[in-house]
This record gives C-alpha cells, structure tokens and sequence, in this order.
C-alpha cells in the first residue's frame, strides 16, 4: 500500500497557486498534514480523494494514476470534507446507508457497518431523527461514520476536529490512531496537538508548498537546544516579538515568560528548555516566512 | 406606527417581491403569451374564434384579447407569486414587531393587499406595454387608440385582481389554508368559477352565481362579443367559442370588432371590488396577529431540544473503538437497481403527505374521469405534480453541500447519473401510469408515444438545468412555462406530453424524444465538469 504524490500543482487563477510542486510518498500509519490556513491542506486533500484534477504532476496510488484510473482508489477511499452538509430530511441510518449504496456496499454488510459506527461515533439513540436538527458536532460525527463506512484502506480526513469539543477531539485522536495499522490515514490540520500524539509522519506545509516531511522525532531533533526559555519585562514585548521567533507568550507578576525559538540564546538569563513539536511547527513556518522576504 | 412607516414597509416590501425570480419569470410568461395571442394569419394555430369568425386586429380586439389572458393567467399563476407577503413577515419576526404596533388588523392586512395588488399591476403594465406594440406589429384595421387597449384592462383586469390580492391574504390569514391544502384548494376553485363563467350555448343571461358574479370578467366579455357576432350574422349559434391555443383547421372569417361601452360593465366591477374587500374584511376576522407565531416557535424548540440533547450525546461524542466489522474486497457489488431504490428514497423523504395525497388522488381521477377531461387537466396537472421531486435531480449535492462525498464514490458517473435519470422516470411512470392505461385501452398509440416522450424529457430537463445551473430554480420556472403553453393550453410544438389530442397526433413526440436525448447528454457532461469544479 503506497500513495506517491509527484510534483503535484494546482492551479486556480492565473498567477495563483493553491498547491505548488507538492511531493511526498507515504505508506500505512498516519501523516499530519500540518499547516495555517490556506497553506493548501484542502486542495491537495481534494486532489488526492479524486474530486479535483491536478494543473500539473500526478499521484499514484499503488502504482496506478489516479487522474486515469480514479476507480481503484475510489474504492478504498473513505473521505471527510472539511465543508460539508448532509441531507436535512434524512435520518442517520438513511444517509449513511445512501451513501452505502452509492459506494457500492452490499445491502446485508451495510446495515451492520452502520449499526457499529453508529454507536461508535455514539448517535445511535439520536439515529431515527432528521439530520436536519443536528449540532454542528453531531453532523461531523455523521460525517466521520460516513468517511468509515466501506472499511477505506486510504483515509484523508480534512480538519476534522473543528466543531469538536475538547473530550471529543481526544477521543477523535484515539479512534485514528486505533484505525490505523494496515492502512493510511491522512489528516489535516492547523492544530499541533491534534497530530503530536498519533501522527507516524508530519508534512508541514504553507503556502501551497511542502516546508518539511518527517518522522516527528526527526522534527524535534531539528529544534532541540533551540528553545529557550526567558522572561522579559511587559514592555519589552513588542520589541521581542521583532527580535526573536516566539512561540508562547505567558504573563507573571514577574514579567513575560517568553519561549523563544533560536539558535543562540536571546540573553544571559536564558534557560534552555525541551523541545516541543509546537516549537518545531513554528521554526518551519517562520523560516519559510523569512525565505520569502529574501 | 406612523403612514410613514406603513410606506416605508410597503416601498420595501414590493421592492423586494419584485426583485424576485418568479415575479420575472411570470412577467415574462405575460409577454410571450400576449405575442402568442396575436397570431399572424400564416400561424398553425387560432386563439379566439366566434364560431368561423375572428376579430380583425384593431386596437379594441388586441386589448380586449390581450388583457383577458391576463386576467386568466393572473387569477392563477399571480396567487401563487403574491401568496407570502404575511409568511414572509412572520418568518422573519417582522411580524411580532407589527403585532407590538398600535396598527390595526384590518389596516395591516389592507396594507399587504395592497403590497399583492402593486405586484400584480406592475404585471399588467407589462401586458398593456405589450399589448401597444403588438399593435404596431400585428394592427390591420383602424389606428393605435389607447383607450380601446387600455380600458379593458382597467374595468375587466383590475377589479378581478383586486379579488385575486385579497384571496391570497386570505388564504394566509387561514392556519389550514397556508400551506399545500390552500394551494390545492385555490387551484379546484380558479378551474370551477372559470368553467362555471363559460356562456351556456343558446343561453344569453348568466345562468349561476359565479358567472353571474364573473370575477375574471370573462362572461361579461365573451358573452358580449357573441352578441355582437349574432347581430351581424344570424346564423351563429350564440356560444359557439373556440378560445386557448387551437389548431387552425379552417380559414377565418374575419368581421370588424369596434369595442364595447366598458362604462355599462363598471356596476358588475365595482361589485368584484366590493367582494374582494369581503374577502379581507373575513380575512381580519380570522387574523391572530401573529399569535400563532407560536407556530415556529414551538418548530425551534424541537431543534433546540435535540440541540440540548446532542450536548449531552457530545460528552461522550466518540467512543472508544470496538470491533468494527472488517470488510473483504467481496463485500463491494455494484447494483445500478438499488441505487435506483436510494435514489428515489431520497426524492420522495420529505415529501409532504398532503402532496401524497394529491398525487393519489390525481392518480385515481386518471383512471375514471372523461377522456376530455383527462386531457383537459388531469394529465397536465399529473406532470406539474412532480416538479418538487424533479427540481433537485442533478443539483441536490450542490445545495446541501454533500459533492465532495458523493463525488468520490468508486464509479460516481457509471452509476449514481442513470440511477438519477431513472428515478426521476420512475416518478412520471408511476403518476402517468393511470393515463397509460387509458391510451392502451383507447389503442390510441400516438398519444402512447407523446407519453413516453415526456416520461424523458421532464426528468432529463430537470437533470440538465439541475447540472448546469447548481439550482433548482431555473427548471422550475422554465419548467412552468413550458408546461402552461404546452400541456396546459395546448400549444402543439411545446406539448411535450401529447395532452391536447391534435398535439399528440401531428407526431410533435418524435422532437421530444430527441431533445431528451441532447438534454441527457449535455447533462451528462455537466455532471463531469461538476466533478472537476
Ligand atoms: N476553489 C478555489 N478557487 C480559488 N482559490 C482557491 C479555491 N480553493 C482554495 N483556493 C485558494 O488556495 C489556497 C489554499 O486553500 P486551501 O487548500 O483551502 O487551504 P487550507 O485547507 O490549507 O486552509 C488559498 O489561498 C485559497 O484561497
Ligand atoms: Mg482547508
């Protein structure tokens, strides 16, 4: 099982890029696609899921293109949209079995898949009632059930703990990372801890190109003695923003507690602190930044 | 609330109104068929025919034509366009701000009729602007006189309009008469006073109420010009009348119409107006002020308690896994029927049961009632029935946000779009079933054929629209104004379903058969751009 991403471009005007020259070649576990918005996460998740053409570049999967053999994939696909809607009259059990059938799931298997990701995703008392009268929670939940649905061998969820609470996002985490093992799960983000505990690899990208991808030990390993942390007067604030590449900021009776990112320490009184995949995210995003006003 | 403020709602409120889609859509069909209704003499088809003779077209024949159409297509199409103005303040919560104000019921809903009557004349405008110019286009007798074009409109379009506004706020003021049953309702009433206002043959006085009554004004003015056609010829039979879209089976005789004294009418109009004030002074009887504003209020409750509930559900929002039933490559079997099935599942959930109720009901008259009748209504009103299940072929997705899930199904084009196209067929077949059966018996095969060619093209009209515009809205109305000079009244070339006899035997069908065959295909490729955008 292997998706190889090649150099794929996607164009959306005529001089802007939603995705630049993206390569990557994964197999089974779980890749973080780590980025801020509009970094392009969405346009290359769409592209990959089949649902948007690439400008230029290709993806194989196993072996196959899927611009020319879109069937292959879209077999083991399971997909969870960032935006999307459900049919308002139709009940949990309606829609996930419509989206069964077009998925070409046998009737009999459908109904007991739906059953178990029902309760797995804990809709099952609320599953007689129309979805149109359902939290925003509860639809991604329904979304989730769906991405689930024919057992994808490949599974790209796209932001998929926005409009979870915090317990659910947690449990969100656990249940990809349970899924995962022979298959590859791919989720996006501009949230770091929504990757630090599960993801095997991280992608970080920003503006529509591919900054790093690594295992996250080799991510922090890149930071470590790095980080640094310093505690400032509050005046001082806006002149260590200019300075140094912050990470957090925290207010104390005694001044700000600063976590600065550097390759030196910002000063005497410095003490150097553990390395954080936060931390890592940041010197990533930051450098790309500063590369760009070279 | 001061007048200024009552003018201000009123200026905003038709502003609004007139803005919309449907409001254009049925000015528009206004238009077209006014040019339709002055046929030139090479035209296949006649509009209005006093046994053999036909009006020379001078500007009292036009006018007088022209402006009873409207009055006709108005009393219909005009309710359902005006019938929201106290829905739309009660949904938007204007309403509960009004029922604070110290202005009365019976001012409020004047001030809502009034809003009704300004859409509906600013319709009219339209027609007499029309009407003006098919003179110039279309005149042989006389010169342009503005009055003989307008006055008909005046003294016959107005009063009834009047009604037709009043009617509408009544029928939102009437809890059980809001929604699908008024509709319903309203249509059985307008088809039963107009067949009740078409002059008896042999019989000058109006012979029952509603002619008598003659809200539409077409009694006084048919009855008129067959007066006025006995006079010059004494051989006419008196009601002798071939009116709507007729194919022209002989040459006319043509006999110079020179208007009619509109004054001696004004008794009877100002009598309509007098009863369309009734209608709204009942109307005010009935008005809660909004009271059952409850109505929603207690519809939001029930989304707030499953609200509610999902918060506590969310506490517990994703379980830990259990053993999820793994999936063998086995357990993928593509089956077009069952798509087919979850398709037409979709379509019909949601689907209101008094809408069920009409369908049925149309469905039993088809197999029993005269054949004339059955070509006459039934059957056209069996393929406007569907038009909600239709309106979302092809766009559905794109509405509720669902493309990005469908779209990546494994074979999305090879079979979700037949599986649409189908059940959308399905719906047809099974509403015409009851009209198939009465062909067959009659052996009539034409008429079997024009049947078949609308089972396709409705749905393959729907899907193309529904692919290329992403919304329902386009088919609906370039829908209605197919089937209202088509299957309605008869118009042979856009009779896509053979419901006028003559239409179904000129072998109109064929056109149709082939224009679905375009429409699928250029739906199909819409559907793949859909994918890639
Ligand atoms: N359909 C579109 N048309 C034009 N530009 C788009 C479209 N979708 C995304 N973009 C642009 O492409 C860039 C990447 O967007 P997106 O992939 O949604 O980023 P992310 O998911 O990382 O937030 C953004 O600058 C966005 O404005
Ligand atoms: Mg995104």
């Amino acid at each position: 099982m292997e998706l190889l991403i090649d150099k794929v471009s996607k164009r959306y005007g005529r001089n802007s890029w939603g995705l630049k020259a993206f390569s990557l070649k994964t197999g089974p576990g779980v890749l973080g696609l780590l980025g801020p918005n509009g970094a392009g996460k969405s346009t290359l998740m769409r592209i990959i899921a089949s649902i948007t053409k690439a400008t230029e570049g290709e993806i194989m999967w196993n072996g196959r293109d899927i611009a020319i053999e879109p069937g292959e994939l879209r077999r083991s696909l399971g997909y969870l949209p960032q935006d999307f809607g459900v049919y308002p009259n139709l009940n949990a059990v309606e829609f996930l079995s419509y989206m069964a059938a077009l998925k070409g799931i046998q009737g009999s298997f459908a109904r007991r898949r739906i059953d178990e990701l029902l309760q797995l995703v804990n809709l099952a008392e609320a599953k007689k009632k129309p979805l149109g009268g359902f939290s925003g929670g509860m639809r991604q939940r329904v979304g989730i059930a769906q991405a689930l649905i024919n057992d994808p061998k490949l599974l790209i969820v796209d932001e998929p703990t926005v409009g979870l609470d915090p317990e659910e996002r947690v449990r969100f985490r656990n249940l990809l990372s349970d899924l995962s093992g022979e298959r590859i799960v791919i989720l996006s983000t501009h949230i770091v801890s929504d990757v630090e505990a599960i993801a095997t690899e991280i992608a970080i990208m920003s503006g529509g190109k591919l900054l790093k991808h690594a295992e996250p030990e080799a991510l922090l390993k890149e930071v470590e003695g790095k980080v640094w942390e310093y505690v400032i007067p509050g005046s001082k604030l806006e002149e260590a923003r200019k300075r140094w590449m912050i990470s957090s900021t925290v207010r104390r009776s005694d001044g700000v507690h600063l976590r600065v990112v550097a390759a030196d320490a910002p000063g005497r009184e410095a003490i150097a602190a553990a390395a954080s995949l936060e931390d890592a995210y940041l010197y990533y995003i930051s450098a790309s930044r500063e590369d760009e006003k070279v | 609330m001061t007048l200024v403020a009552i003018y201000q709602t009123l200026r905003a409120d038709l502003l609004e109104r007139v803005r919309r889609y449907s409001f254009l859509v049925v000015l528009l069909l206004t238009v077209f068929i006014a040019y339709l209704h002055v046929p030139p003499a090479s035209a296949g088809y006649v509009v209005m025919r006093f046994g053999a003779y036909q009006g020379l077209y001078n500007s009292a024949w036009i006018g007088s034509l022209v402006a009873l159409r409207t009055s006709l297509l108005l009393g219909l199409l005009g309710f359902y366009i005006i019938k929201d103005a106290i829905e739309r303040d009660r949904v938007t919560g204007v309403g509960q701000i009004i029922a604070t104000t110290p202005i009365g019921k019976l001012s409020y809903l004047f001030g809502k009729m009034l809003s009704n009557l300004a859409v509906l004349l600013a319709i009219v405008l339209a027609a007499i602007i029309a009407s003006i110019i098919l003179y110039f286009l279309r005149g042989q007798e006389g010169h342009l006189d503005i009055a003989a074009i307008v006055m008909p409109f005046i003294v016959v379009v107005v009063p009834h309009l009047f009604f037709t506004a009043s009617a509408a706020v009544f029928f939102e003021v009437i809890p059980f008469l809001r929604h699908s049953l008024g509709n319903i309702l309203y249509f059985i009433f307008y088809f039963f006073q107009l067949q009740q206002s078409v002059p008896s043959p042999g019989r000058m006085a109006a012979s029952n109420l509603f002619a008598k009554l003659d809200l539409m004004g077409y009694f006084s003015v048919m009855s008129r010009i067959m007066l006025d056609v006995k006079n010059m010829d004494p051989r006419y039979t008196y009601g002798s009348l071939s009116y709507g879209i007729i194919a022209k089976q002989s040459e006319a005789k043509f006999f110079l119409w020179q208007g009619m004294d509109w004054t001696v009418l004004l008794p009877g109009r100002l009598t309509v107006i007098g009863v369309a004030l009734l209608v709204l002074l009942a109307a005010a009887v009935f008005f809660d002020r909004f009271d059952s504003f409850q109505a929603p209020k207690i519809k939001k409750l029930r989304v707030k308690n499953s609200v509610v509930q999902s918060s506590e559900i969310a506490a517990a929002g994703i379980l830990p896994i259990k053993n999820l039933s793994p999936m063998g490559a086995a357990r993928l079997q593509f089956s077009v029927l069952r798509l087919v099935k979850s398709e037409l599942f979709l379509m019909l959930k949601g689907v209101r049961i008094m809408w069920a109720a009409g369908a049925a009901g149309l469905w039993a008259v088809s197999l029993i009632c005269p054949f004339e009748m059955l070509r006459q209504f039934i059957y056209p009103l069996l393929w406007i029935w569907p038009v909600v299940l239709w309106s979302s072929l092809g766009c559905r997705e794109n509405k509720h946000g669902t493309e990005a899930m469908v779209f990546s199904c494994p074979h999305f084009m090879k079979h979700q779009f037949p599986a649409m196209l189908l059940s959308g067929m399905l719906v047809a077949v099974a509403l015409g079933s009851g009209v198939c059966i009465r062909f067959l018996a009659a052996g009539d095969v034409p008429s079997l054929l024009a049947w078949g060619a609308g089972i396709l093209f409705a749905p393959a009209l729907a899907l193309c629209l529904g692919v290329w515009s992403g919304s329902s809205r386009v088919f609906e109305s370039i829908y209605l104004l197919l089937w209202y000079i088509g299957p309605l009244n008869k118009l042979p070339a856009l009779d896509f379903i053979g419901a006028g006899e003559a239409s179904a035997h000129m072998g109109i069908s064929i056109y149709y058969y082939l224009i679905s065959v375009l429409l699928v295909s250029t739906a199909y490729i819409g559907r793949r751009r859909q994918l890639e955008n």
